[in-house]
């Protein structure tokens, strides 16, 4: 054994003290303090399996639609979990849930204003829509029935969580409110389905709202699943007569009054196209509480304007209302936009942009949070407290932004 | 600025280490994986293992090892040096013809103000008491080369409120200059009378200042010009043969 010198004494204790760092603090030096705690993901479903079986049982007593489209099953708490995670609700007998496989969910008809969001829904128990019954019969299978049947007892187990996200400036989102579970107070009676069912009936198509569910008509057309990042919420975007309306202000005040304005550009508001998805589930679980529905798509078209001022909050928007032009020019640099929109304010109602997040593929449901821009980052508290801004203090706060900018306009010109 | 040199803050650092770190984390170093660990701890407790380690060292390596060792040690807890002192001397005196001046000074650090100082060694019969620097003084004569210098001093204050007494010695080379110079006067080698190469020393060959490498050893890309002047660390050495000074090759002292 060779000799040991002093020096190597020394280079020892060196080495002893890297090893005591590393047993006393066991992650890598960079990480140390930055530990997140972020959404778990959901536990893994056992026995994930193909179609379901075509009768109307299953393993745990759970009942499965005949169209044998359906494919996770989960009859395990682990479901639950996992809903409880992402924000949704489960119904308390729902333990034994049918999941719907991503690429293996039913096609309903609906205007696209859905976007993705995991959410344990009853179709039946909707907001009243003979698109919801739809749901509803390709759900269970059992529902044959037409718009004005009552509809059938249901047994406890046909509570069927579905994972699908909705857009939240969906109207219908505030046209209604979802059932989530049986006995809760969000949860309707049968005979509310057959009243809600009539009333339906009642209803001009114009004064509809969209369904519930974002499917397209044909409930045999398959899905195009979007990747989180490129799903946006519709609404969230502003009208066109509001876009040109502040981009002209902002123009003017910034040009001086020059003959020559700037092209209006397509604009971008920075509500996330990468919605955290816990962070639109936890909309529809305010939703889910029961919140005032809208009866036009007017005023539902109002409440989305509202939501999104409200997401951006004041700052966004004076920002937003101020130069429209490099806010789109930064967002595009940032890489945020990320969609295609050919003209101002439409977007690509034939394919609705479903995010879903799986409960048996939860992976990238948690990667959005570092991606998501700004004004829609997940803060749970500011999210919630930038909601509160009511429709009437969003439209007083842009008129009086307007103001200001056609007073600093008229004085430039002067 | 530290008054230390680099080597004397790598034994400060180790020595405080050594005392500390069995203090703070004894559990964690009583296991078994750190037993070897543990002994050099031990071992470097000891001043003089601590500073024939550190000699043992370049001052860049010591630099670097002490910054090493406080990074660490700041990862794992709190960086607490001790009160130190230390000698700061040259390491070798190179003695030229008539009397030689060799000077001692003392750092202090970690010691509250107005403690005393107290001189011994070879130098002085009696000890000397200067706060700070003394002068030790050597005289060469043709009887022969005189050994080492011993210096030791002792400081004696207090820190914290408790009474503390440091002391640190150092022994300094006396060397007398032995130049050897290749035929082609392009390699020079620098020693002392006892063969032990100058390493790393400041030496000045006609009006050019080099620094010998590690073995001694300084190599030009031009001959040295004969008759030049050659010393080493201020002190003449000799002086390259040739013309215009005595023809002749080889040692000259």
């Amino acid at each position: 054994m060779a000799e040991v010198t002093p020096r190597d004494d020394v280079y020892t204790v060196a080495s002893l003290l890297a090893e005591l760092d590393r047993v006393l603090h066991p992650l890598q030096r960079g990480s140390r303090g930055q530990v997140r705690i972020a959404p778990s993901f959901p536990p893994a479903l056992p026995g994930a399996g193909g179609p379901g079986p075509n009768s109307g049982s299953m393993s745990g007593g759970g009942f499965l639609p005949s169209h044998g489209k359906l494919g996770g099953v989960s009859s395990n708490s682990a479901t639950r979990e996992a809903a409880r995670h992402l924000g949704g609700r489960l119904a308390p007998e729902a333990s034994d849930s049918v999941i719907f496989k991503r690429d293996e969910r039913p096609s309903v008809g609906g205007a696209g204003y859905g976007q993705a969001g995991v959410n344990h829904v009853r179709p039946a128990h909707g907001p009243g829509l003979r698109t919801a019954q739809k749901v509803n019969n390709w759900n269970t299978g059992r529902i044959q029935a037409s718009k004005s049947a009552p509809a059938p007892k249901e047994p406890t187990s046909t509570r069927i969580p579905v994972s699908i996200r909705v857009k939240r400036e969906s109207p219908v989102r505030d046209s209604g409110r979802v059932p989530t579970g049986r006995n809760g107070g969000a949860a309707a009676s049968k005979t509310d389905v057959g009243r809600r069912a009539d009333e339906l009936d009642s209803l001009a198509p114009t004064r509809l709202a969209p369904p519930l569910l974002s499917h397209s008509q044909s409930p045999g057309a398959s899905h195009r699943v979007q990747p989180p990042t490129t799903a946006r919420p519709e609404l969230s975007r502003w009208s066109e007569r509001e876009a040109a309306l502040a981009f002209d202000v902002a123009n003017h005040a910034s040009l001086g009054g020059s003959s020559e304005p700037l092209p209006r550009p397509a604009l971008e508001p920075p509500l996330a196209q990468s919605t955290p998805s816990n962070a639109v589930t936890s909309e529809r679980g305010r939703h889910a509480e029961g919140e005032p529905g809208l009866g036009t798509p007017r005023r539902a078209f109002e409440r989305g304007n509202e939501l999104f001022l409200g997401a951006m909050d004041a700052a966004d928007f004076a920002r937003h209302t101020a130069d429209p032009v490099a806010v789109s020019r930064r967002d595009s640099e940032q890489g945020q936009t990320q969609h295609s929109e050919t003209e101002l304010g439409e977007t690509e109602p034939s394919e609705p942009e479903l995010d879903e997040l799986s409960l048996t593929e939860p992976s990238g449901a948690n990667n959005v949070f570092h991606d998501a821009p700004r004004g829609l980052r997940y803060e749970p508290g500011r999210r919630g407290k930038a909601l509160q801004l009511s429709h009437r203090e969003a439209e007083r706060l842009r008129r009086r932004l307007q103001t200001t900018f056609l007073e600093q306009a008229l004085m430039r010109h002067r | 600025m530290s008054p230390f040199t680099s080597r004397a803050q790598l034994v400060r650092v180790v020595l405080s280490l050594a005392k500390r770190l069995p203090i703070d984390l004894g559990s964690l170093l009583g296991a078994g994986r750190f037993d070897a660990e543990r002994l050099a701890l031990t071992r470097l407790a000891e001043p003089s293992h601590a500073w024939a380690a550190a000699r043992s060292m370049s001052e860049a390596e010591a630099q670097w090892l002490s910054e090493v060792l406080r990074e660490r040690w700041a990862e794992i807890g709190s960086v607490e040096l001790d009160p130190f002192v230390a000698v700061v001397a040259p390491e070798r005196v190179w003695l030229s013809r008539g009397v030689n001046s060799v000077r001692f000074e003392v750092a202090v650090d970690g010691l509250d103000e107005g403690q005393q100082v107290q001189w011994t060694g070879s130098l002085w019969k009696w000890g000397a008491v200067a706060q700070s620097v003394v002068i030790g003084e050597l005289l060469l004569t043709g009887d022969g080369v005189p050994g080492d210098i011993y210096a030791r001093v002792a400081v004696d204050g207090r820190a914290a409120g408790k009474r503390v007494l440091l002391v640190d010695e150092v022994v300094v080379r006396v060397s007398v200059p032995v130049l050897i110079i290749n035929d082609d006067r392009t390699q020079l080698i620098f020693a002392d009378h006892l063969e032990r190469r100058a390493v790393e020393a400041n030496v000045r060959v006609g009006q050019t200042e080099y620094r010998t490498d590690r073995h001694g050893m300084l190599r030009l890309d031009t001959p040295a010009e004969p008759g030049a002047t050659v010393s080493i660390e201020g002190v003449r050495a000799g002086s390259v043969p040739g013309a215009p000074s005595s023809a002749g090759h080889g040692t000259q002292r």
